[in-house]
């Protein structure tokens, strides 16, 4: 059995408990504890995974198997910020194309990968639901409506110098 | 055809989401209505009078869900809103969420009431973090004000909430997958039945009801059933939320009577097309439903009359396409998701939709021939007729209506490998 302080500060362990007692059923808290994870640590490490699982008292696979399953949850580590291209129709055909291009070069990485200095991590997206201000992208929870190339530089930015 | 604002009469008011604003507005009347005067029976009485189908895109009757729930034995129970509203062109239940979060939460209360549940969760999807937190501020508000929490309103009835998450997976909107996934594994479908208003969250009864199901539901008790089922069509009656997206001159969600017509959303409502452009298709039901072409711009959008014409109303969301739109290229866009968000449970939406981006691939480079049609066409019969559950049947009905209704812009690729958009006259 691991040790919560091998992974976790106090502050960490007791959100964890927190977030656990919030289901009668123990492992409906899977998702929820590897959002809190991945937010309070940027990504889930194999360490966390195996915490969690055994936090929850389920196999050591089953939070492995929930983490590689969705799109939002990264086993990997990732940019302090994370920029989320939506490609889908509405915005494909608004111009999301174009905007796609013009971070790749602000950025000078392609999708899927990290910026050097790790600020910066860019991947596209399925419909992120503001398909009415058309083409959208979103950096960590924060939406950005009718992005165009030229406003691309500036939005990120204002996130160079965020924690 | 002008807006009927019901589901959205509080969105336009000053901090709407805020429950003091509710409440001026008949918030919570209803509830405390069911609760002193009502039997659950009688409420799900009601909202079997009005013929309320569900919003999230199978439309089926929400009356018939609770009663089911309501008459298995086993306890406890559960109500899931599920505002995991992932298909590509549909933001309607984020204008209810951020603008109405009481309605949804009164609407939640009352199924729970009328099908013997004292649990709910919102099922939201992770790509919508405000709103979640919107949602966990009204459920605060709610619970303080014993509209919600245990003993609501002195009446004996208990009935908590809690706001679940989800991680960016297309498929959790799918009623089965969406409970897999609450139960903390990944989200892919079981198989029905058992339906989950009888094996659901834990194995246990849950009725799973979309947002705007939901929220369709205090209106429907305060003023009556029959007042409800007046409006829009008598198969398919009440209110819907259009989210209209793509080239049209003013996107946005907009509340008609079920069975306005395509052409009025767009050119009444959404402003018409951009300027000098022309309607050349729309997506009636998001990024899973057939293509309308300008023929059918009279085709009543309501979950009857788009099945008689080859579609599907699903979550209403309406995306429509200009003379500037290379229908294939769209087509690939679509797939490209479909086959991203494939949960891989099953061989032929997992394995057929890779080899149908493949083919589009090779058709959009100018390497395929007009047997790859063919092709694309039997695969696509082999995933809809296979498919473990109805996001993969449905992922496509955009291939198969593009093919049918736009052929020539396909060809046009074959023949050469420039853009298909000179053979557009041709096709349509």
């Amino acid at each position: 059995m691991m040790k919560s302080t091998e992974v976790f500060s106090a502050k960490e362990f007791s959100d964890m408990e927190n977030i656990r007692a919030r289901y009668q059923e123990p492992a409906s808290a899977i998702l929820p504890l590897l959002h809190y994870v991945q937010g309070a640590q940027g990504h889930l490490s194999e360490q966390a995974l195996t915490f969690v699982a055994e936090f929850i008292g389920v196999p050591h696979v089953r939070t492995f198997e929930v983490a590689t399953y969705y799109t939002m949850l990264f086993t990997e580590p990732v940019g302090r910020h994370l920029v989320q291209v939506c490609r889908n129709l509405s915005c494909h055909v608004n111009g999301a194309e174009e905007v796609l291009q013009g971070l790749k070069r602000e950025l000078g990485i392609d999708v899927g990968a990290t910026t050097p200095d790790r600020v910066f991590t860019l991947v596209e997206v399925e419909c992120i639901g503001a398909c009415d201000h058309a083409p959208a992208m979103m950096i960590d929870g924060d939406l950005h409506r009718s992005v165009t190339v030229d406003s691309v530089s500036r939005i990120l930015n204002s996130y160079r110098e965020k924690p | 055809m002008s807006e009927l604002k019901i589901l959205t009469r509080n969105v336009s008011r000053p901090n709407p989401a805020h429950i003091d604003s509710y409440l001026v507005n008949e918030g919570y009347v209803a509830l405390p209505r069911a609760l002193n005067e009502m039997t659950p029976e009688e409420v799900i009485d009601e909202v079997k009078i009005a013929r309320l189908r569900g919003r999230g895109g199978a439309g089926f009757p929400a009356g018939m869900k609770w009663d089911f729930a309501s008459r298995d034995r086993r306890k406890p129970k559960y109500i899931i809103c599920n505002a995991d509203e992932g298909e590509p062109g549909t933001f309607k239940d984020r204008v209810l969420i951020e603008n109405d979060p009481h309605a949804i939460l009164e609407g939640m209360a009352l199924a729970g009431y009328a099908a013997g549940a004292e649990k709910g969760f919102i099922y939201i999807r992770g790509e919508y973090p405000q709103g979640a937190r919107i949602l966990e501020r009204a459920i605060a508000e709610a619970t303080s004000r014993s509209f919600l929490g245990d003993n609501i309103l002195n009446s004996g009835f208990n009935f908590s909430v809690t706001v679940h998450r989800g991680a960016g997976a297309y498929v959790c909107g799918e009623e089965t997958a969406l409970i897999e996934s609450l139960e903390g594994k990944r989200g892919q479908s079981r198989i029905r039945p058992p339906f989950p208003v009888n094996v659901g969250y834990s194995n246990l009864p849950t009725v799973v009801n979309n947002v705007e199901t939901l929220a369709s539901v205090p209106p429907i008790i305060l003023r009556g059933g029959a007042w409800y089922a007046s409006i829009g069509t008598p198969e398919c009656p009440g209110t819907k939320l259009y989210s209209v997206s793509g080239h049209v001159a003013r996107p946005g969600v907009y509340e008609l009577p079920m069975g306005v017509t395509l052409r009025e959303l767009i050119f009444d409502n959404a402003g018409g097309m951009r300027e000098g452009r022309t309607f050349k298709a729309a997506f009636p039901g998001g990024a899973s439903s057939a293509c309308l072409d300008e023929s059918q711009l009279d085709v009543k959008l309501d979950f009857n009359s788009l099945a008689v014409a080859g579609s599907m109303l699903g979550s209403g969301a309406v995306i429509v396409l200009d003379d500037t739109a290379d229908m294939v290229k769209a087509t690939h866009v679509l797939i490209k998701f479909f086959e991203h968000e494939s949960c891989g449970k099953c061989t032929p939406c997992r394995e057929g939709l890779f080899w149908v981006r493949r083919i589009l691939d090779q058709i959009l480079e100018g390497s395929a021939s007009e047997q790859d049609l063919d092709l694309l066409l039997e695969i696509c019969e082999g995933i809809r007729s296979t498919s473990f559950c109805g996001l993969g049947e449905a992922s496509v009905s955009c291939v198969e209506s593009t093919i049918k209704k736009f052929r020539g812009e396909y060809l046009a690729y074959l023949r050469n490998s420039g853009s298909g958009e000179a053979e557009t006259e041709a096709a349509s």
